[in-house]
């Protein structure tokens, strides 16, 4: 295996036909990359394998994890932890290894993640007004302060949903009101040191999931907003189970102003927003079994949806084309290269043996 | 190897595969000896030749009850056998390629052929990548 060592930053993401390493630049990642594929094709694995390489490059990236599959990129396939990369991941569980207070989350970034766990009309409108209250008295937020205010509210539907909605919070075990402020600010913080965020999302239900993933976001693009923080990778892995179409666009239409370079990992493209797809820098896509799942993808790949059909229904498992801004828009047929930390999920089987 | 037929920017490559392995997704410069000019295409797709006599040949085969006898020469029997042991790399025309001062150039492709007296020579994905790389940052600097 060889490098071309032409990059400052470079990510190895494949071999080609004759087992050579092909690099492509971090520089030409900051962008929108979509990474496709069937089932058991080979797509995380190949995320992990670029994630890898952009948080040696300290890049800051932050991942959703449904599948508790990235949690154990440190520990070398030997079962040896690699302290050189030990120091580099932070493991994020919701409710165990993350909480914080609920004044750490600003009022306007609280109003939209309610907003997001589907308070709507009167009710958000009546809700934004206790919370723009509570601020103008200077008050500490807290659940069970904004429950009591909550309480008071006269109209029983109105009350009934922000009440739910705020169990809805309290469920999933990220807020602790006695934990000091500013715990939230300093995990994510750790971006700014090039540390890669792992949340651990597997098993959350489906609301759990959501709220967990709108509070980070909103907190993590008003640090970049203001510029608290440098500009970061994203990486999520079939983000329609926990991000709404909406919000993908604008995170998609933002990406540039924010500096928040996206990675989508998906086996169903069509559950993403057709305007992601044709804003998309970089994709890599591996075999698809539906025509119209390649037609769906074709137009960052500069091909006719035939051609690309073509290519795509021949490639065997592990094997994927990859084309955009980091190939010079040149479509390139490479295989996953191993890696030597442990790169798979744990799954409970039931029956061990074939 | 050589081009069986063009249509549009589809290039059809009959080639032997006892002499050459050539895989979906290779990349393969097509170059004029004279010209020194030609196409870069890469192969999407694999398949077998279906000429008429290749395929009535199969199928009078399958139909006999009994190995076939050869009367005549050996050699023609041989040769049949290797038409029909030939195979089809479709591939799309992805660049123009020029040789300049012995180094392949590859600008956007405007329609050129090369003749099937060409020359084939795969090409890895880097090289590709590294000369386009290269003609970009010659553009931005000038």
């Amino acid at each position: 295996m060889t490098a071309s060592g032409l990059f400052k930053y470079p990510v190895a993401v494949g071999l080609d036909s004759k087992d050579n390493l092909f690099e492509v630049s971090a520089y030409d990642l900051q962008g929108l990359n979509l990474i496709v594929g069937f089932k058991g094709a080979g797509k995380s694995h190949l995320a992990k394998v670029i994630l890898l390489d952009l948080t040696q490059h300290k890049a800051g990236c932050l991942v959703f994890d449904v599948n508790d599959e990235y949690s154990r990129l440190d520990v070398g396939r030997n079962g040896q932890s690699k302290p050189e990369l030990e120091k580099l991941f932070v493991k994020l569980r919701p409710g165990e290894t993350l909480k914080f207070p609920l004044s750490d989350i600003k009022p306007e970034v609280l109003v939209n993640v309610m907003e997001a766990l589907g308070l709507k009309d009167a009710s958000l409108a009546e809700f934004s007004e206790i919370v723009g209250e509570l601020g103008q008295k200077q008050s500490v937020l807290s659940l069970e302060l904004l429950k009591e205010w909550v309480n008071n509210v006269k109209t029983a539907s109105v009350k009934g949903a922000i009440l739910r909605r705020l169990r809805m919070l309290g469920d999933t075990g990220l807020i602790d009101d006695s934990i000091q402020q500013g715990t939230l600010a300093n995990v994510l913080s750790q971006l700014k040191e090039g540390k890669t965020l792992i949340v651990n999302l597997k098993g959350l239900t489906k609301s759990a999931m959501r709220t967990v993933v709108q509070v980070l976001l909103s907190n993590l693009l008003s640090l970049l907003e203001e510029k608290r923080l440098e500009s970061i990778f994203l990486l999520a892995e079939e983000a329609h189970l926990y991000i709404d179409r909406a919000d993908i666009e604008d995170l998609v239409t933002r990406m540039r102003h924010l500096g928040l370079w996206q990675f989508y990992i998906t086996n169903t493209p069509t559950s993403l927003p057709e305007f992601l797809i044709r804003q998309t820098d970089n994709l890599f896509c591996f075999y698809l079994s539906l025509p119209d799942d390649v037609k769906y993808v074709a137009p960052p790949s500069g091909l006719e949806p035939d051609v690309l059909q073509r290519l795509v229904s021949a490639l065997p498992p592990r094997h994927f084309l990859t084309v955009g801004k980091a190939t010079e828009y040149y479509p390139v047929v490479l295989r996953n290269r191993q890696l030597d930390v442990i790169a798979a999920g744990e799954t409970r089987y039931r029956f061990l043996e074939p | 190897m050589n081009i069986l037929n063009v249509e549009g920017n589809i290039v059809t490559l009959v080639y032997n595969p006892g002499k050459e392995r050539v895989e979906v997704g290779d990349n393969i410069v097509i170059l004029d000896r004279r010209d020194e000019r030609g196409v870069l295409v890469q192969v999407i797709q694999i398949s077998v030749p279906e000429l008429p006599g290749i395929l009535l040949e199969i199928v009078r085969r399958e139909a006999s009850t009994k190995a076939p006898e050869t009367h005549g020469l050996q050699e023609l029997s041989d040769y049949k056998r290797a038409v029909e042991g030939t195979k089809l790399a479709i591939a799309r025309i992805m660049m123009e390629v020029k040789k300049v001062d012995n180094e392949l150039v590859f600008e956007k492709w405007r329609g050129y052929v090369p003749s099937r007296g060409a020359d084939y020579r795969h090409i890895s994905p880097s090289e590709v990548i590294g000369a386009l790389r290269k003609c970009k940052l010659e553009v931005s600097k000038q």
